[in-house]
Parts: structure tokens; sequence; C-alpha cells
């Protein structure tokens, strides 16, 4: 069964599918992992899911990760819900962050520019299955029963499922 | 359409109007119109109020000496009634209308120049329309993981141009606006939609007239996710297990969530209805799926369908249909079998021939390879065949044998079906009971009661119960514990003979039959009607059953239908066994038109026509009037007749006179000193004052028509001629001229009148008689010659006095009477005398039956004569004669009355003897 991915889908199209470029692909983040993640409050966790998401999405831009783009802004709103629950509302969603200055990126469809993505993605799918873990470890509750927080768990999990499966 | 019609007639008529009343723009040489409306394009909902105001330009005001007071508003070429005006100023006025919807566009303001030119300033084009309604029932979906597509009730039409735009949002984000492609306005499709995010959608309507917004729905698009259906779906058997079947397929790809169930259908290719796997054993994802318990040999058709296995979103659409065929197992059933006997063969043997149905598919369990026939008993204590037909003929004697039957297919055979042929000598018994045809549910079903007796199995068999056609029965068998059953493939309006016969182990029971109709209908035809008798209030019809073939189901009843040329119809309804009936009361001397309708239980159908007529008379009914009128006639003739042998002389006297018979006649003695009978003066000395008087002359006139009535008188007149002729020179007695007397009286008299006018002699023997015949009164005084025995004159024997008589009386020989003279008749005065002519005339009123009476009357004188009494009856009469010559002065008519006054008065045929004449009349002797 076909298991669409976003990193999968991205090295099939710009035609990164070889085993080496896999691992090229892989290098460290600059993402929180799990480790570090699991010991953050939940407010903090959940802002710190928040800002990772955005800078992701600040990072990929481009037009080829429109899908992506509005995926990463359905965590975002997800996770903006969640502290909705946790926090004043004024608080709970914090303005998005002022666009970082970026470190000069590669021509668009280069082959520079194709592996900096190739890592982004790869960090991205790294750091939400990161989350994922997390979000496991929190018990039933009746603010779990909510839905929203429900439907981010199941975004989230979701995108796990999808790198894992790639 | 309408709408741009209407722009490009206004667009028009503004240019037109342009050009009558504008304002020279003095730079540029542009035309600007004297005026507008405000508003300029109105957009205006039904059931509102609209007001437009038209401004005049005071250039144009100046020039033309206008103002407000002049506007007029039209719509079309109407004008809005000034009721309906407010004049706001020098320059403008406004109309006000109530409902433009109904008065349409375009509105025009308009001003009278000069108080009489129409003049059109300005005009809008009012556009009708409503606002957006609310939408409602909005709904999405989600087509697998790429779009979702969501429907909405837009409401009722605006009739503007009105967007629709479906919005979504986050709650922390507004969402990329989805907008219908043209000519939508009940759905959108959005691309990318991201599941496990909840979401706001609604739908924004926006027109002229305002916007409005549907109620919002909250979802997560993973709870509407519809995907695709499974897709190469295959069907495989087992050749190990006959009633299994593994469908296989391959799952949607594009979806976002990894946990499948699915709905597993499936259905005989033949049958409609599905048969539903139970859903508990396809709750999990998978790609194939082994169907179980299916009939060996039969195609079945599968189709599957899929959804989130956690139940939320919807089924998928079914996927398309894959069909297999499990494989073949044994036959489940043995063939129906039986047999017929063909008893015509001699010598202790007979033919029996065998015959079974093939079984359905259903039974088969796949293709039947062939047929074990097996026969048991008589010499041949076994004998068996294979063979592919379902019919096989054996010449076997006449003991008693067993047959069996299997049906083999690839994987085996079927259980024997047996059959006990009984002995040449069997005598069949035990029939069933209560047998019942009846069609329901577009079949036929046949009922029974089962006999006492264990059977084995029933036979029906049927055929189709025809005239024409002979019986040709199909059968099937039935089980032993069969009591209902239904025929196939029959047809309707046929009448089928069905035959249940009860098998036993000893052989066949006695056969049962009944009649039956899967359908009746109505007859083909209508029974012909005809009379069998006719009476005069009462008709007998008759008429013949119907044809089984033209039936078309039972015959329930007739109704005969009868009417007159005139009258209503009358109906009368007949049992259906009869076939006569009598009609009455019917109205005698009628024509009647009857035809006769058939009935079954589905309807009716009219014979031909008949039409006949009741007599006037009932039977002996004109006898009975005839009968007695013969009868009556028949006695009044014999009553006649015995009236006339009794008064037979006096009959005889009145009718037939006696005849005197010449042959006894004899010549008197005759005077030499007989006088000259007629003075044959001259005309104008018998006639001084030129009239013809009645005295001189008697006229006998013949018509010509009586030479037709009595040809044996005109016969005899020309034998007389002859005979004159012959007897010319002769001095010829009164014998001769006797015999002519009898019908030539007149003619002796004429013949006498004429030669006396050319001879100038006498007649000595004439006659004169007045009375008629039998009663009958003449309407002329004649002369007649007397019987007298006396010789004839010489003057009377000459041929030339007839001829002159001829050519005289006649005028010419074609003139179609005689006149005879008696009396000086001068041949110069007859013919060419219209006055003697005329009375010619008036003396034919003698027709010539009284001519022939008055012979008879003088034969009967004659004999009165000779009896002696005649003589001074004559001279009586003579003396009468005497005053008549005594007053020849007088007129014609005169004479006749006196003439006719004494036949009359005397009352009886006279007769004279020869007599001289006097004065032109005869004197007696």
């Amino acid at each position: 069964m076909a298991k669409k991915d976003f990193l999968k889908a991205f090295m099939t199209d710009q035609g990164l599918n070889s085993p080496h470029l896999n691992e090229t692909c892989t290098g460290s983040s600059d993402f929180p992992v799990t480790e570090t993640l699991k010991d953050l409050p939940p407010v903090t966790f959940l802002q710190t899911v928040s800002q990772t998401v955005r800078l992701i999405e600040q990072k990929l831009n481009e037009p080829v990760f429109k899908r992506m783009h509005i995926y990463l802004q359905g965590i975002d709103n997800n996770v903006c819900c969640m502290l909705q629950a946790l926090l004043p509302a004024p608080a709970a969603c914090p303005a998005p962050a002022s666009r970082r200055t970026l470190s000069p990126t590669p021509t668009v469809g280069s082959f520079s520019w194709k592996l900096e993505r190739c890592k982004i993605i790869q960090s991205y799918q790294r750091f939400m299955e990161a989350v994922g873990k997390v979000l496991e470890t929190w018990g039933a509750s009746p603010g779990q029963r909510n839905r929203k927080r429900r439907s981010l768990l199941n975004v989230l999990l979701g995108q796990r499922r999808k790198v894992r499966a790639g | 359409m309408n709408l741009c019609k209407m722009l490009a007639l206004w667009t028009w008529i503004v240019q037109a109007l342009f050009i009558f009343l504008t304002i020279d723009s003095v730079g540029g040489g542009l035309l600007k119109p004297c005026g507008h409306i405000i508003p300029e394009s109105p957009v205006v909902a039904p059931n509102t109020t609209f007001t437009a105001i038209c401004v005049l330009d005071e250039e144009c005001l100046s020039e033309h000496h206008l103002n407000a007071n002049q506007i007029f508003w039209k719509i079309k070429d109407t004008r809005v009634p000034k009721e309906q005006y407010t004049i706001l100023n020098r320059t403008a006025a406004s109309v006000t209308l109530e409902d433009v919807s109904s008065l349409g566009s375009p509105l025009t303001c308009n001003i009278l120049l000069y108080g009489q030119i129409e003049q059109n300033i300005y005009g809008i084009q009012i556009r009708v329309g409503w606002a957006p309604e609310k939408p409602k029932n909005l709904s999405c979906i989600v087509n697998g993981q790429s779009n979702m597509k969501c429907q909405w009730d837009p409401g009722k039409e605006t009739h503007l141009d009105t967007t629709y735009v479906l919005k979504s949002e986050w709650p922390t984000r507004q969402l990329t606006d989805c907008i219908p492609p043209p000519n939508v306005n009940n759905s959108c499709t959005v691309d990318m939609v991201v599941v496990y995010v909840n979401m706001d959608v609604w739908v924004v309507a926006t027109n002229v007239l305002g916007n409005v917004s549907s109620d919002r729905i909250n979802f997560d698009p993973i709870d509407i996710v519809q995907l695709l259906p499974p897709y190469n779906v295959t069907v495989s058997n087992s050749k190990e297990i006959s009633s299994i079947l593994k469908v296989s397929w391959a799952n949607p790809v594009d979806k976002p969530f990894e946990g499948l169930k699915y709905n597993i259908r499936y259905r005989t290719k033949d049958a409609s209805d599905w048969t539903l796997i139970p859903p508990e054993d396809t709750a999990s994802t998978r790609d194939s799926f082994t169907v179980q318990y299916l009939k060996p040999f039969t195609e079945y058709v599968f189709s599957i369908r899929c959804m989130n296995r956690e139940g939320r979103g919807f089924w998928s659409n079914w996927s398309a249909e894959s069909s297999g065929v499990t494989y073949e197992a044994k036959p489940s059933n043995a063939p129906s079998f039986w047999y017929e006997i063909d008893p015509s063969q001699g010598h202790g043997y007979r033919l029996v021939h065998l015959k079974w149905k093939t079984l359905p598919r259903s039974e088969a369990n796949g293709r039947i390879l062939d047929y074990e026939v097996t026969l048991r008993g008589g010499k041949t204590s076994h004998f068996s065949r294979l063979i592919n037909d379902t019919k096989m003929t054996l010449n076997i004697t006449n003991d008693p044998y067993v047959a069996s039957l299997k049906a083999r297919n690839i994987v085996g055979s079927s259980d024997p079906s047996t059959l006990t042929i009984p002995g040449h000598d069997f005598k069949a018994a035990h029939p069933i009971t209560n047998l019942k045809a009846f069609p329901k549910d577009n079949e036929l079903w046949v009922q029974w009661t089962p006999p006492n007796e264990p059977v084995n199995k029933y036979i029906v068999e049927w055929c189709v119960f025809s005239d024409n056609l002979p019986c040709t029965p199909d059968w099937q068998q039935e089980g032993s514990a069969t009591k209902l059953t239904y025929l196939r493939d029959l047809m309707e309006s046929k009448c089928y003979l069905i035959t249940v016969i009860p098998v036993y182990d000893d052989g066949p029971g006695s056969p049962q039959s009944v009649k039956a109709y899967l359908k009746q209908a109505p007859p083909s035809r209508g029974p012909f009607v005809r009379t069998k008798k006719v009476g005069k209030n009462e008709a007998v019809l008759v008429w013949e059953h119907l044809p089984i073939d033209d039936q078309n189901g039972f015959i329930r009843n007739y109704t005969i239908f009868y009417r007159t040329s005139s009258g209503n119809e009358t109906a009368v309804h007949v049992n259906s066994s009869h076939t006569e009936y009598t009609l009455s009361p019917l109205t005698s001397d009628t024509l009647y038109m009857v035809r006769m309708a058939a009935y079954t239980d589905e309807g009716g159908k009219d014979g031909p026509e008949f039409t006949f007529t009741t007599p006037k008379f009932a039977q002996g009914e004109i006898e009975a009037i005839v009968v007695p009128v013969c009868l009556a006639f028949l006695l009044t003739t014999l009553l006649g007749v015995l009236l006339c042998f009794n008064k037979l002389d006096l009959i005889k006297k009145h009718i037939w006179p006696n005849v005197p018979d010449p042959s006894k006649s004899h010549i008197a003695q005759w005077s030499p000193h007989t006088p000259t009978r007629h003075n044959l003066h001259p005309k104008d000395q018998m006639y001084p004052e030129g009239n013809f008087t009645d005295t001189d002359v008697s006229v006998v006139e013949i018509e010509a028509n009586e030479k037709k009535h009595l040809p044996e008188d005109l016969k005899s007149l020309d034998l007389f001629k002859k005979e004159k002729i012959t007897t010319e020179g002769h001095s010829s007695g009164i014998g001769g001229s006797s015999c002519m007397s009898s019908s030539r009286p007149s003619i002796s008299s004429n013949d006498e009148s004429e030669s006396g006018q050319n001879t100038s002699s006498t007649v000595q023997y004439s006659t004169v008689v007045h009375s008629g015949y039998r009663h009958q009164v003449p309407s002329v005084q004649v002369f007649s010659r007397s019987e007298s025995t006396q010789p004839l004159l010489d003057s009377e024997e000459r041929p030339e006095d007839l001829q002159i008589v001829e050519n005289g009386g006649s005028g010419d020989g074609a003139s179609p009477r005689q006149q005879y003279f008696k009396q000086n008749c001068n041949q110069d005065e007859i013919s060419p005398d219209l006055p003697h002519f005329e009375r010619s005339k008036q003396v034919s009123s003698v027709n010539e039956e009284d001519f022939v009476r008055l012979t008879q009357q003088q034969m009967s004188d004659q004999r009165s004569q000779s009896s002696g009494s005649g003589p001074m009856k004559d001279f009586e009469d003579i003396s009468a004669a005497d005053n008549f010559g005594a007053s020849n002065d007088g007129q014609i008519q005169r004479f006749e009355t006196i003439g006719l006054e004494a036949a009359t008065d005397e009352g009886m045929p006279k007769s004279y003897l020869p007599q001289t004449v006097r004065q032109g009349g005869y004197v007696p002797q």
C-alpha cells in the first residue's frame, strides 16, 4: 500500500530517489529532539512545536511545498487551539514570529537547493516524530477528550506515520 | 436574451433621441442630452417602490424655454399618470413607481415641446431581481485525500448576477475562498484539505441587492472522507471445493488513514438481488475474501466498497462488478423420467418410448455429458445404455419392466430415477381426486388431493386443447409429497387440458384431467346469430357455440342485443349453455337488428349483426281471413248459380233473347205500289232554310274502334257489302237481308238511305227502332232494317249505293266513323256540311254495343212479329213515327227527346213491319 509523505514525495519529484542520497539528506537537525521536548511543560512544549512549525514553514516557502505548507499551518492551528485551552486567549497563539533572516538559499531547483530542502523536510519529520512520542505520554484527561486536542494528536501521529512509512 | 434586446433597443432609442434633443458642444462638436435620469442603472427588487428623477439641463431649458412642468414619464410606450409625478424644482421632476416588476422598462423622461411635440430626454433600463436567499443544506465531502467538495441549496433564482463563495477557516486562520466555476451556484471543490484540523465552512451569496451567508458548519475533514472504491476486482474458483469463490481487489491509494473496512456483495448472474457478506467478516483492511456456500457450476457477480475502518466518513461507491463461476459437482437430482406405450406391436411385443427432462442448471451442477438408461425385466434381465438424447424407444415384451435413469457430468452421476413399466394386462387405478387448475401470479397452478395409496411421484401432462391441433402433451414430474404445482411456459388465451397421473410402485394410476386457462381474454369473435323462426311478435334466435380456438377463455354467458332501426337497444343475457333464445315481445312488421356477444371472465366480443323483419300477420292469420272470404264468395257464387237455374227463363229472356231462325222466314207479299221510300228532294227543297231537320234523317254512327271490339260485326259488314255487290242487279229477298240483319241493320238502312239519295228510290221495308237494348235508352233514334220477309228493293241492292254510303258516311275512307242516313240524305249535303257532321257525332253516342243489342232486339222483335202479336204493336209505333214525321219541322233535339221518351215509355223493344214512307218516314203497308 502506497503511503504518501512529504519527504518521499519531494525525493521522487526532485529525482533524489537513491539510497546514498537518502543518507545525504540525513544529517544533524536544528530542531528539538524527543529528549528535549519530553521535559518541557505542556505550554512550553506546545509553544515550541508552534515555533518550530512556523520556522519550517518559513524555510519551505517555495511553491513546490504548497501542500506541505498547508499541513504545517494545520498543525500550528491545532497547537494554537490547545494553547488556548491552557492559556488566556491573547497569549495562547503567539503572533507569527518575524521572519528571521535565513542564510542565503541556493537557486531553486539546483542540486544544493534540493539537498537543503531535503534536509529540512527530514528534520521536520524527525521533529514531528518526537512530538508524537511526547504526546503519546500525555495521559488521558477530560481535556484530552477535547476534539481539538485529539485532532492535534491525530495530525501529529498521522504525520509521524507518514514519516515512518517514508 | 430579453434583457440584451431591451438594452439594444434602448441604445438605439437613446441614440435617436439624442439627434432630436441635444445640445451642441461648441468646442468638440460632441452632443449631449438635454437632461438625465437619476439613478442611471437602477436595480429594483419586486414589490418595492422606485423613484426616478429627471433633471433637465439648464442650457436646454433656456434654449427651448422648458421647465420641469413639461416633463412626462413613459414606461415603454405607456405614459405614467401625472399623479405619480412630483415637480422638485424648475429643472427636475420625479416619478414614483409602486411596482416596477409589473411595468417593465425602459423608463423614459420626455418633454412636450411647444405644447404638442413629444421629445424624449433620457431613458434608463430598470433591472428587477431579488437579493440572494440564504444558502441552505450546506454539506461537504472529502474525496480521498485530495480535495473536498461542498454543496448547498442556493434558494430561488435572483434574476441578477449573483456570486457564491465557499469560505472556510481554521480557528486561527482564514483559508482561501473557493469560487465555483461559471454557471455553478450550488457547489464548489476545495483543492487541498487538511485532515485532523477542524474547520468552519460557509457560503456567502452576493448580488447588487445585498449579500447573505449560510449557516456555518464545523468539521474535521477526516470525518467526511469518501474514498475511491477498490479496484482490480477479480474472482477465482477452486477445483477442490465447488462451493467457494475467492474475490481479490486493490485498495484505494489516496487516503488519509490506514484502516479500512469493506462491504462485499454478490449475486448469481441472472438474479437481481444482492447478498451481502456479513460486515463483521470484512471489518479489517484486506485485499481478498473467500465466499463459501455457493452453488456449484454457478456464475456469481461480486462488487466491493470500502471506508474508514473507524466508521468515520462515507462508504466509497461500489466497485466495478466482477464475476466468476464455481466449479462443477455431480448432479444433485435425478432427471424427471416418464414413458409412453405404443401397443400396436404384435407378437407379444410393444414399443415403449422412454423420455426424460434435462436437469436444470441448478441441479445438473455442471455440463451433463450423457444419460445412463438401465432396463430390467422380461427376457432381457438387464440392459444398460449411455445416450446423449433425452428420449429412447425400446421394443419390449408384454412383461413388466423397471427402467432407471442417471445423468452424468464430469464429476459424477446423479442418483437413479426409477420407473416401473407394468405388464400388458395392467389395469390402472387409484386416481387422484379434486383436481383443480387455476391461474395465480401469472402461473397456472394445479392442485389435487393425493390418493390413499402411497405414491412414488406424480406426472403432470398438459396440451393445448384445440379444434384444429392435435393434443401434443408436455409433461413434468412432481414429487410424492406434492399437492400443488404450477406449469411452465404456457401461453395466454389458450385452453389447456391438464392431466395428473399418480405413479405407484407397480405402475401408473388412473389419469384425471381438467381444462384451464393461464389467462383468459375476450373471445376472438362473437357468435353468428340467426333466426330460426320469425313470428309476428317473437323471433327464435339460434347460434352455435364458438370454436374452442376462438373462445380464449371459458364462455360464461351470452348477451343478445336487439333493436329496431329507430329504437333503443335492448340487451338480454343468456346462459352460456344455450344455443337458442326466443325474443319476445316484438313489434309486427318491423325490421330488427340483432347481434350477440360472448363473454369470458375478461370481457366479451360482439358477433356480426343480423337483421330480420317480423311479419305483419302471424302464421295462419292470413288463412283465417282468406278462407272465410273465399268460402263466402263460393257460397255466394253457388247461390247465384242456383238462382240462375231457378230463374233461367227469365234470365235467358233478358240476356239471351231468341234469335229468329232465318231459315224459317218467308217472303211476304209486296205491294207493287210501294211508294217511294224517300222523298229525295234536293237539299234546298227539303231544307229550304238550309237546315237538316230531325225528322228527315236518322244517323247511326259507329266508332272506328268498334271494329276492334267487334271484329266479327265489321267482318260481317264487309261480307254484307260484298254480298251487296254480288247481288247487284238482282231483286234480293228479305231473306238475304235478314241473314245480315242481325249485325248490320243500320248499314242496310244506310245503304238504303244512300241509295235513296242517289237514285231517289224508296224503301218499303225499313224499320224505325226507338227503344234501347235491354231497357237501355238509345241516345238517338235509329233506323234499322226490318226483319220483314218482304223482298228488297232494287235500289237497296245496288252496290253503287253501298259504295256511296261508305263514301258519304265517312266523308273519305280514312274517317273512323261511319254515318248512315236513313231519309232524305243527300250525298252532297252530308259530307261537306258541318252541321250534318256534328249531328252525326251526336248520333255516334250509340255505341257498338247498342248496335249489337239493337240487332238482337230486332231479331227478337222479328220473333214477336212472327208470333202474330207484333204487327199490332208495330202499327202503334208507326203511328208514333208518323207523329214524328208530322212534326218534322221541329228541332233535332226535340226529335231525339221524343224518340227517347217513346222508347222509355214503351219499355220494350219494338219492330216494325214494312211500311210506306210518309214525308221522309216510312208508312206501313
